[in-house]
């Protein structure tokens, strides 16, 4: 007689001795329309049981889920790609550059105290180039990651230095 | 491993993550982040998976110790889970229904406030039909103490019901 079997079996399932396919006939019992008075208070559990099965996750979680492993992809795809590297190391080549005259400048002899046409305000302007050269120097060096603009600056700082000084070093050599 | 791998292999068991992380957060959008990140970690050890010869435990584990890190940090120490999220048995006359739906809520309430660990046993036994020892590679137990946290929240259970059939309802 299933009231008889569905007794049993409760005593089995509040001891922890029924198996899966047992709880299933017990969870089958109570989803029935009419219950046996008896068995009644158990149907709540079951009830309970049956509804937690129903929460599920919003119906655009798995959309976003895939958009963000794709994006995840690319940034680690962009990487090692060759395009990134030349940016990598374009601001340290520049900062070398940028480094060498400098310092070439920097070991020039004087020129002979003899060379009176020397314009003093064109070597002051030189100076002031160098040292603009210098901080932005400093400043690549300390920003090497950021771009190429520090060292087109420093460079074109150095620029207008070495004219200075070439121009000068023409007319002292032509005297 | 490509993503058709991944949405075969591992999305078909995300609810299951959910509920999960939902029983011990007590919180919808709580649990959703979890499953989130978890799925996430997956694909992004996707080279491992055939290390694993239960993907769907490994899953459950990694579930289960965000769920808890989660619940932790906000020293939580129950997760209620809201009113109001809840089916009428469509077999039942509506007067019986609210009374139904009132024990249903009891019912709720008793089972989230059992111990953790008897709480996670009851998610993955009596709602997701796991076998033993299923649930102990999730849970990361042995089977002997699934069945004895599943023997002390049954018990559990039908002593607190009693006392819901005895206060009237």
């Amino acid at each position: 007689m299933e009231f008889e079997k569905i007794n049993k079996l409760l005593e089995k399932y509040w001891n922890g001795e029924t198996s899966l396919e047992e709880e299933q006939v017990l969870k089958d019992y109570f989803q029935q329309e009419v219950v046996h008075e008896e068995h009644q208070k158990n149907r709540a559990l079951f009830q309970f049981f049956q509804n937690e099965k129903n929460h599920t996750l919003s119906s655009d979680f798995e959309e976003q889920l895939i958009q963000q492993l794709s994006n995840n992809d690319e940034k680690i795809r962009k990487l090692p790609s060759r395009k990134s590297s030349r940016r990598f190391f374009l601001p340290r080549i520049a900062a070398a550059i940028v480094l060498l005259f400098s310092m070439w400048f920097f070991f020039q002899k004087p020129s002979s105290p003899t060379l009176a046409e020397i314009d003093q305000q064109e070597i002051e302007e030189a100076k002031i180039a160098y040292k603009q050269a210098k901080a932005a120097l400093l400043l690549l060096s300390s920003k090497l990651n950021e771009g190429t603009n520090a060292a087109v600056s420093g460079l074109q700082q150095l620029d207008k230095a070495t004219n200075i000084v070439k121009g000068k070093r023409n007319r002292i050599k032509h005297h | 491993m490509s993503l058709e791998n991944f949405k075969k292999q591992i999305l078909p068991i995300k609810n299951k993550l959910y509920r999960f992380s939902l029983r011990v957060v007590g919180n919808p959008s709580e649990a959703e982040d979890v499953v989130q990140e978890v799925l996430i970690k997956m694909w992004k050890s996707r080279d491992r998976w055939e290390q694993y010869h239960n993907i769907e435990a490994w899953c459950m584990r990694m579930t289960k110790n965000l769920s808890i890190d989660k619940l932790r940090s906000k020293h939580q120490k129950v997760g209620l889970l809201p009113e109001g999220v809840d089916f009428i048995a469509p077999n039942i006359s509506p007067e019986k229904s609210t009374e139904l739906n009132d024990r249903v809520l009891k019912i709720k309430d008793l089972i989230n406030q059992l111990p953790e660990q008897q709480k996670m046993v009851i998610q993955l036994r009596d709602i997701e039909g796991y076998a033993y020892k299923e649930i102990a590679a999730q849970l990361d137990i042995s089977l002997n103490q699934v069945k004895v946290n599943l023997f002390r929240a049954r018990q559990s259970i039908k002593s607190q019901m009693i006392n819901i059939d005895s206060y009237g309802i």
